[in-house]
């Protein structure tokens, strides 16, 4: 795939995370791995 | 001389671990000839880091390795030219993104309502968890 060229600098910030912490393994988003991200990503209220 | 000047990259790692993974269904020798080598142990060359992997096979081994052909390029040419290098090449015409980390970036623009979040220290920490580091 190499159709990225919309990603903005917050998404490239958060590959270059995930690369890093996964060793560049290229993990899969998995159900438990979707549902624990899903929980960071959900806006917070005020 | 280094015999195996390209035994420690991640291209080489991976080739083996993914010629392991796909042992019961095809064979190495297959998996040189839907890359198209006309030398059979080539893989054998490419996993013990006697060899690196041409740019120009990368798409056909990756369809032999049935793994994702921008993860596969990444790391190619990290191989090909170096950490640095690579980099660089990356900056100006941006990343290889693997299907994978397309469906990464999906979960977060869904779950933020596409409010494209910041990546935080907390996120940062959240995702080691996931990760277990």
């Amino acid at each position: 795939m190499n159709d990225n060229d919309d990603l903005t600098p917050n998404e490239r910030a958060w590959l270059r995370f995930l690369r890093d912490v996964s060793n560049d393994r290229d993990p899969r988003p998995t159900l438990r791995r979707v549902q624990l991200l899903r929980r960071i990503c959900v806006p917070r209220r005020e | 001389m280094n015999k195996k000047p390209h035994e420690t990259t991640k291209l080489a790692k991976y080739v083996e671990r993914r010629v392991l993974e796909l042992k019961p269904k095809k064979s190495q020798l297959q998996i040189a000839s839907e890359t198209g080598f006309p030398n059979a142990n080539m893989v054998t060359m490419i996993k013990n880091g006697t060899s690196k992997l041409a740019m120009d096979r990368v798409p056909s081994m990756a369809r032999a390795l049935e793994c994702d052909p921008a993860y596969l390029m990444r790391l190619a040419m990290e191989q090909a030219m170096g950490d640095t290098a690579a980099e660089a090449i990356v900056e100006v015409f941006d990343t290889p993104v693997t299907k994978n980390e397309l469906g990464w970036l999906q979960v977060i623009r869904e779950a933020s309502n596409n409010t494209d979040p910041r990546l935080t220290g907390r996120s940062q920490t959240a995702i080691k968890a996931i990760f277990g580091r």
